[in-house]
């Protein structure tokens, strides 16, 4: 812990917390990364962040994905006005990029729950937009057979469902 | 590894125990694609297809319709090893139709050669978490919510779930807040098939274009059959189709309507709003957001003269008590006659004072609850006579209220927009009024001298980024090379008025010539979009170009939606068009077109 603490201060980030996914990973980040995560940031206040933050509902591995991301990103909220971030902001948008575009569907859909649960806004809204981008341009059989939905109208409902929509978009 | 490894092999045995019916481990993989209708029946709650491992995807993995299994995935992962047993007691349906899955992805993970432990167990993991329908509903609405309109109705004709999400009112709610920068703009093109004159049943089609996709589509507007010279406007998401007339219109047998149609593209259905007062064919319309209290002063101003206040708000003085054409229809109501006494106690000044205070109070909660309503003045009555008078919308309550008629000596109202708190109107003698949406009341605007144009083609006013634009047809600057006919020298030409000080001045010149007197025009949030149709050698064609209006632009005319719409739409008549732009999720700016 004192190596963490020591360390914590070249960083500048306050001081260390341990993070531990579903699967008794620990990953320790600085404040200033872990506060992205409102949950986290919100524990820091009440300081019950001491003997490390269990966080059943996340994997170890999309919890390295998170963290990643968080790590990435823990300039842009403390340096706003730091002019060197500026051209970093391009790098920082084509990570996101890569880290949505590479993922595979359950793998997103977990990032997505992992984002809501430790609520990370801006996390959330890229894979959300991710997986609405996925979405759109697809009929409703293309979705169906992307996202793995069975179709559960009835033949009538379906058809009167579809002759309500069906304007908008190519059969 | 190992401890994965050990992991998924108690998990696929405890659920292979649990299967209902028990299926052979070892066959499973084969039968369950030979087979899937049949799991389909016994179990009707779990819905999805597992699209890992074997192509015939037949495998359900988990309840679409209800978030246990969601919920529970997560907890299932809890590292304790005390907590396997008290979780397999709770996770036992998901369990039971997990068999598959779990058997699957640990041997998609074997066969692709992906060797080290935590990779397994991301696999395994996968195949159960492989359908959208893990997200619970509030993540899900906010992905649906990011979808553009064609895709999110396609998600709505998926399944029952997103159907659901997305019908709820506060989805719809969601959307109409959260603007976004991708919410795309539509554009709603009404037209009557076939010459709507004369043809006895003049069949009304409505086209919409996706903006951003670039496709026209048709929408069904069986409602609208028979109708003409109606005026269309969008407010919020929904689109009005207001007064208009049927049959045949050389005839006494034509019948102009008070009726008002709405349509939801989002609800994908019409329906009908509260009459008008009085009947109107080519009504001018305008959208405007409506404080609460801005209703009731607009009620009180209403009922006032037009020209009590013409002074204030316009630039021309309009002297004497009462206007030598403008005959108040109401002025015998006891309702105005009882306002007139009160009025006449307080002095014009101070009451705007009270007034402008209590607009500026009130400029908060109004944009804390934009509240849209529509205002329809003008057009023509009953037995084609042109209208002086008005009136305005409320949806929530679904009434129209009379406003103060628009000055007569101004001739007939050729088209309107919102611009700010001002409606404004521009008349065919090339007036320029507007009513004061707050204060309610029309007052004459002074301009410079207004563009010239050609009488042939109407004038359209518009309001695109807060600027009040006209669009109308004028000389070239220069008869520049020989042109050969009439039309060529003539050019379609786009002007802003200046609000304060009241200049017109030239913003840009459409590079196509103007073909169709009858082009319809409308501003969206930032772009003003114009579709031309006309008929060349017995075929239509059609063009619809864009302009976007802001300070860095030069206001240059592109063309949208190259593959035009002359495929989808060319039974359209070239005459009688109206449109109107949604911003299915942003607030609609206000306009008006022919």
């Amino acid at each position: 812990m004192a190596a963490a603490a020591a360390e914590a201060t070249i960083d500048g980030g306050g001081k260390m917390i341990i993070l531990i996914s579903a699967d008794g990973k620990r990953f320790e980040v600085t404040e200033a990364v872990a506060s992205q995560s409102q949950l986290i940031s919100n524990m820091i206040e009440d300081d019950c962040t001491e003997n490390g933050v269990r966080l059943p509902n996340v994997d170890g591995d999309i919890l390295t994905m998170v963290v990643d991301y968080c790590n990435m990103h823990a300039g842009d909220a403390a340096a706003d006005g730091d002019t060197t971030k500026a051209s970093s902001t391009e790098e920082l948008k084509k990570f996101d990029a890569e880290l949505v575009q590479a993922l595979e569907n359950p793998v997103l859909f977990k990032l997505i729950l992992a984002a809501n649960f430790l609520n990370i806004k801006s996390l959330l809204d890229m894979t959300c937009q991710r997986v609405a981008d996925m979405m759109s341009g697809k009929t409703p059989e293309q979705m169906r057979e992307t996202f793995s939905i069975e179709n559960d109208f009835t033949p009538e409902e379906e058809a009167a469902i579809r002759q309500e929509n069906a304007w908008a978009f190519d059969d | 590894m190992p401890r994965a490894l050990q992991r998924s092999g108690s998990n696929s045995l405890a659920a292979l125990l649990r299967a209902d019916p028990p299926p052979n481990a070892a066959i499973a993989d084969q039968d369950d694609a030979k087979r899937p209708g049949r799991r389909r029946r016994r179990r009707r709650r779990s819905c999805l297809r597992l699209p890992l491992g074997v192509g015939a995807g037949g495998c359900r993995v988990c309840a679409c319709d209800e978030m246990d299994p969601a919920t529970a995935a997560p907890r299932r992962r809890a590292p304790e090893e005390k907590d396997d047993d008290e979780e397999e007691e709770e996770a036992v349906p998901p369990a039971a139709l997990q068999c598959f899955s779990w058997k699957k992805g640990a041997a998609a993970a074997r066969t692709s050669g992906v060797g080290d432990g935590d990779r397994v167990m991301v696999e395994e993991v996968e195949a159960a978490a492989a359908s959208l329908s893990v997200l619970p509903d509030d993540l899900m609405e906010m992905v649906l919510g990011r979808l553009p309109l064609a895709s999110l109705l396609a998600a709505r004709c998926a399944c029952r779930r997103w159907r659901d999400l997305t019908v709820a009112p506060q989805f719809m709610r969601m959307r109409r807040v959260e603007a976004r920068p991708h919410r795309t703009p539509w554009l709603f093109l009404f037209g009557v098939e076939g010459d709507g004159w004369g043809a006895a049943a003049a069949a009304t089609a409505v086209h919409a274009l996706d903006v951003d996709a670039q496709r026209w589509r048709r929408v069904g507007a069986d409602g609208l059959r028979g109708r003409f010279l109606f005026s269309v406007a969008g407010v919020g998401d929904e689109l009005y189709v207001v007064g208009g007339r049927s049959g045949d219109a050389g005839s006494v047998k034509t019948k102009t309507h008070k009726g008002v149609l709405v349509y939801s593209p989002l609800a994908g259905a019409w329906r009908k709003a509260a009459s008008m007062r009085s009947a109107r064919s080519r009504s001018v319309l305008g959208v405007f957001e409506m404080g609460t209290i801005s209703r009731s002063i607009l009620l009180a101003r209403a009922d006032k003269h037009v020209h009590r206040h013409a002074n204030t708000g316009g630039g021309k003085f309009r002297l004497g008590g009462t206007s030598a054409v403008y005959e108040d229809p109401h002025r015998l109501s006891l309702r105005r006659l009882r306002l007139r006494d009160v009025l006449n106690d307080d002095a014009d000044s101070s009451e705007f004072a009270a007034t402008d205070a209590k607009v500026a109070g009130q400029e908060e909660e109004r944009r804390a609850q934009q509240r849209l309503a529509l205002i329809a003045v003008g057009g023509r009555g009953r037995w084609d006579e042109p209208l002086v008078s008005g009136e305005i919308y409320d949806p929530v309550t679904d009434k129209w209220f009379e406003i103060a008629g628009f000055p007569a000596d101004v001739g007939l109202a050729c088209s309107g927009a919102v611009c700010g708190q001002m409606f404004y109107v521009y008349c065919e003698s090339d007036t320029l009024v507007a009513y004061h949406l707050d204060k309610g009341f029309w007052s004459v605007i002074q301009t410079s001298r207004p563009p010239p144009r050609l009488r042939d083609y109407a004038p359209t006013l518009l309001c695109c980024s807060s600027r009040l634009l006209m669009l109308c047809v004028s000389w070239c600057d220069r008869a520049g090379n020989g042109a050969a006919s009439r039309r060529e020298r003539v050019v379609r030409k786009l002007f802003e008025l200046d609000l304060g000080s009241r200049r017109w001045g030239e913003a840009s010149s459409h590079p196509d010539a103007p073909m169709d007197l009858n082009a319809a025009f409308a501003a969206g949030a930032d772009t003003v979009y114009a579709v031309e149709m006309f008929r060349v050698f017995g075929k239509v064609l059609d063009f619809v170009t864009a302009c976007r209006v802001s300070d860095t632009d030069d206001h240059r005319w592109r063309r949208l939606a190259r593959n035009n719409a002359a495929a989808d739409a060319d039974a359209m008549s070239s005459k009688l068009k109206s449109m109107a732009v949604l911003h299915l999720q942003l607030l609609v700016q206000p306009f008006h077109c022919l």
